[in-house]
């Protein structure tokens, strides 16, 4: 469905894309790697939040690197944002309302992240969790066909992140889409994701089956070669 | 001719002086001060106040002390807005047209002038030669701050990361006071030097800003020969337009420029000072 | 919040003021307090505008009174070139065109950046009219053909177009256009990402506040029988409107329509006793509104990271 082919970005002195080539099918894609290897990038190349100076990005069989971010949404690449981003001063209802006319798909969305009973409320007496799940009610609410979680699980206490991952899971079997998602710790994607691309400074490190790529972030991490799970502020 | 380029140097060089002001303070406190040009014009009615009293030695160091403390009271206005940079700039604005109506009130519409040095020495206008030693001499003044005294340093150090700096422990409020300050003193030199030039009236601070703002964003920020270059450009366009079109050409420049270089390339605009909101 | 914003009751006062306005001319009233009222309701008009296209997207427009202005040179250039009917509907084409100049930094540039290079535009109309004053008429201004000569008939006139554009963009904060215009504001990455069509949403609203402006500066330039660059001075338009869209829910658009009138009428009271204040006063109670917000901790042009 997505297929990036040797896409470079650098910022100034720092190469943040290294020649990256990742197919990507529907199916739920974990993107592990430490701090500034490049994974917001990625995803920003993808959305059209940032320009590739080189390469590529074919989706669904178009090449759309010139497309606008617009563009891309129409097309069904939705995405949400490291630090949590929803509109603050609309109500929970509000914010789904915004991107869509249709009353239905208000209340689908709504309905379907669990925050239905909370739609009159300000979100800024939401929980973290309940803001994520806003942010994803706001995707569906866009029809996906790819969604882009960038840490979703970041900040979360573990049943909140446990009952994010399930949200995610089953979104990703009814919709029957592509799903890719950032994170520092395995661990939060090794019941989720079949797949893992590792990257490190711009560059896939390795792309593998779950199971494997649990033992080489083991191998990697006695090597002293790679920081999984480095903590952040 | 002679007198033209001469006369288009000077200007240049207070419009440079008045644009490093400005600069100053938009990079160390990411404060977009509107009131800038109100704050150059004001030093100015002072002195042409006190000089009817004192003579000159004595009117224009205490005018210029004056508008001092008063810059020190609006940075205090505008650093309670800042962290709301559209919030700071209308607040801004209600400054300048807070002294704009003050002055109206006291000195009325009508137009003024100072007159320090009449004379000439050697063919030149006194006036002219106190301009271009005092806009020389600020100039130098400042480049040997910003390169070799500690404030220089820190004020560089807030303007490059404010939390860094204050990681550092340099004290970021403080060092914006004194920004503001320096500016301050950088609008009233270029006011005592320009007006014996240009007689103004309350309205022009909005002209003043206009032209500190096309030099600031034409030239672009933290480069001095970059503001060098568009205060020049802008005097000599202005000269020539003036001779050339006529009066309302001169004050129609900066402003085509400016809006043109604002819709080119905004984001040269104010450099790395000033975020995208 | 949002939609939800002016809810009916809060309409009430609004109402209730409007219906007395449309009876006052029966208690014969004097022709200046006729040209008074009609002011009065104009500017309400100008600054319910103002606060739904502009303040509601974040957009601070400083350069409003560029719009402002450039429409009443718009009607009075057509008004003296073709007759009534067609003048006024040449209006409306002429004053988009000059317009348009200050869509371009709407499209280009945002936050600050926006409010700084639409704060200069209307410092270009006074020496653009001062270099063609065959067309702007100088300093001075020019001339407004009059169409209607009763202060009692042109009253009514003020009052239907202030009720059509109060309607308007009461029906408009109805739509999803009203909560696109607060997603802009709040945060345009994320409307962008959310298949906001931010130009779009853009253009619009320029094209609908331009047009409106326009049909409110019909009867404003009759009442007042100039079209000058004075109009363009951030004073009063400009200062006025940023002040009345701050006194209560910012965005709202109704109420900074009587917040607009109220400070009106204190400006028509400066201008009568002491008129060399008149400036003092208004900048230091802007001051006063927007020191009032902060403190009170509702300020809010903030777009939030
Ligand atoms: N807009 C930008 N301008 C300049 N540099 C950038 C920009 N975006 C990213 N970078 C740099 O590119 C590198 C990769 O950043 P990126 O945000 O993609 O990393 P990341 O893998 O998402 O890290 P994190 O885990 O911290 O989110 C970093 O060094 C970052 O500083
Ligand atoms: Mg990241």
């Amino acid at each position: 469905m997505l297929e990036l082919r040797s896409v470079s970005k650098r910022f100034g002195g720092i190469v943040a894309l290294d020649n990256i080539s990742l197919k990507i099918d529907r199916e739920l894609v974990g993107i592990i790697g430490p701090n500034g290897s490049g994974k917001t990038t990625l995803f920003n190349t993808i959305t059209g939040h940032v320009k590739p100076d080189r390469g590529s990005i074919l989706f669904m069989g178009s090449d759309i690197a010139r497309a606008s971010i617009e563009d891309r949404v129409r097309m069904g690449i939705l995405r949400t944002f490291q630090q949590p981003k929803i509109f603050w001063s609309l109500s929970v209802e509000e914010n789904i309302e915004g991107v869509t006319r249709d009353r239905s798909v208000v209340e689908y969305a709504l309905k379907r992240t669990g925050l239905w009973e909370k739609r009159q409320r300000n979100p800024r007496t939401l929980t973290l969790g309940e803001i994520r799940r806003l942010e994803i009610a706001r995707c569906l609410a866009l029809k996906p066909k790819l969604l882009l979680l960038d840490e979703p699980f970041a900040g979360l206490i573990s049943s909140a992140a446990a009952e994010l991952g399930e949200l995610i899971n089953d979104i990703y079997r009814e919709l029957g889409i592509g799903v890719i998602i950032i994170e520092h710790k395995i661990s939060h994607l090794s019941r989720l994701a079949k797949r893992i691309v590792a990257m490190n400074a711009g560059k896939i490190v390795f792309d593998a089956p779950v199971e494997e790529a649990m033992g080489m972030v083991r191998k990697l991490l006695l090597g002293g070669g790679y920081g999984e799970g480095a903590s952040r502020g | 001719m002679l007198e033209v380029f001469l006369f288009s140097v000077i200007v240049g060089l207070v419009y440079m002086l008045m644009a490093i002001g400005f600069n100053l303070v938009l990079g160390v406190s990411r404060i977009v001060n509107l009131a800038y040009g109100a704050q150059i014009i004001l030093t100015s009615y002072i002195a042409s106040t006190l000089l009817n009293f004192i003579p000159a030695v004595v009117a224009l160091p205490i005018s210029v002390l004056l508008s001092l403390v008063i810059g020190a009271i609006l940075w205090l206005v505008l650093w309670i807005f800042r962290k709301d940079l559209i919030l700071s700039i209308v607040v801004s604005i209600a400054v300048a047209l807070l002294i704009e109506g003050v002055l109206l009130k006291i000195y009325g519409a009508r137009l003024i002038s100072l007159v320090i040095a009449p004379g000439d020495i050697m063919g030149i206008s006194a006036q002219w030669i106190i301009a271009a030693i005092s806009s020389i001499a600020s100039l130098l003044a400042f480049y040997l701050m910003m390169s070799r005294t500690m404030i220089g340093k820190r004020m560089a150090a807030v303007a490059e990361n404010e939390d860094l700096a204050r990681y550092m422990g340099i004290n970021v409020r403080v060092t914006s006071m004194l920004s503001f300050i320096i500016a301050s003193l950088f609008a009233s030199i270029a006011s005592i030097a320009i007006t014996p030039l240009y007689a103004i009236y309350p309205h022009v601070g909005w002209y003043y800003l206009t032209i500190v703002l096309a030099v600031v964003i034409v030239g672009g920020l933290g480069s001095a020969m970059g503001a060098l270059a568009s205060s020049m450009i802008l005097s000599f366009t202005q000269s020539l337009a003036a001779y050339y079109i006529g009066s309302p050409a001169k004050d129609l420049i900066p402003l085509t420029i400016l809006i043109s270089v604002l819709l080119l390339r905004p984001e040269g605009i104010f450099g790395r000072g000033v975020r995208w909101a | 919040m949002g939609l939800k914003e002016i809810s009916y009751g809060e309409l009430i006062p609004l109402a209730v003021i409007l219906i007395a306005m449309s009876v006052l001319p029966m208690l014969g009233l004097s022709s200046y307090m006729l040209t008074l009222l009609s002011l009065l309701l104009l500017f309400g008009a100008l600054v319910s505008i103002y606060d739904f296209f502009y303040i509601r997207s974040g957009y601070i427009n400083l350069g409003y009174t560029f719009i402002v202005a450039s429409s009443a040179f718009s009607i009075a250039i057509t008004l003296e070139r073709l007759p009534t009917a067609l003048a006024i509907l040449a209006a409306f084409p002429l004053s988009m065109l000059f317009s348009i100049a200050i869509l371009v930094p709407m499209l280009k540039l945002r936050g600050p950046f926006y409010s700084v290079a639409t704060l200069l535009y209307p410092f270009t109309l006074a020496p653009i009219a001062r270099l063609f004053p065959e067309v702007f008429g100088g300093d001075v201004g020019i001339y407004v053909r009059p169409l209607l000569s009763s202060p009692t008939h042109l009253y009514y006139l003020s009052l239907a177009i202030s009720i059509g554009v109060l309607s308007l963009l009461f029906i408009l904060l109805g739509t999803r256009l009203a909560i696109k215009l607060a997603m802009i504001k709040d945060d345009e990455t994320l409307a962008e990402s959310s298949g906001i069509g931010v130009v779009r949403v853009k253009i619009l609203s320029h094209v609908m506040c331009t047009l409106m402006v326009t049909a409110v500066m019909i009867p404003y330039t009759q009442v007042s029988g100039v079209a000058s660059v004075e109009l363009a001075d951030p004073m009063p338009v400009l200062i006025y409107a940023l002040m009345a869209s701050a006194l209560y829910k910012p965005g709202s658009a109704l109420y900074s329509f009587l917040g607009g009138m109220g400070i009106w009428w204190l400006d028509n009271f400066m201008r009568a006793a002491m008129y060399d204040l008149r400036l003092v006063v208004a900048s230091s109670l802007l001051l006063t509104i927007y020191a009032a917000r902060v403190v009170l901790g509702v300020a809010g042009t903030k777009i939030r990271k």
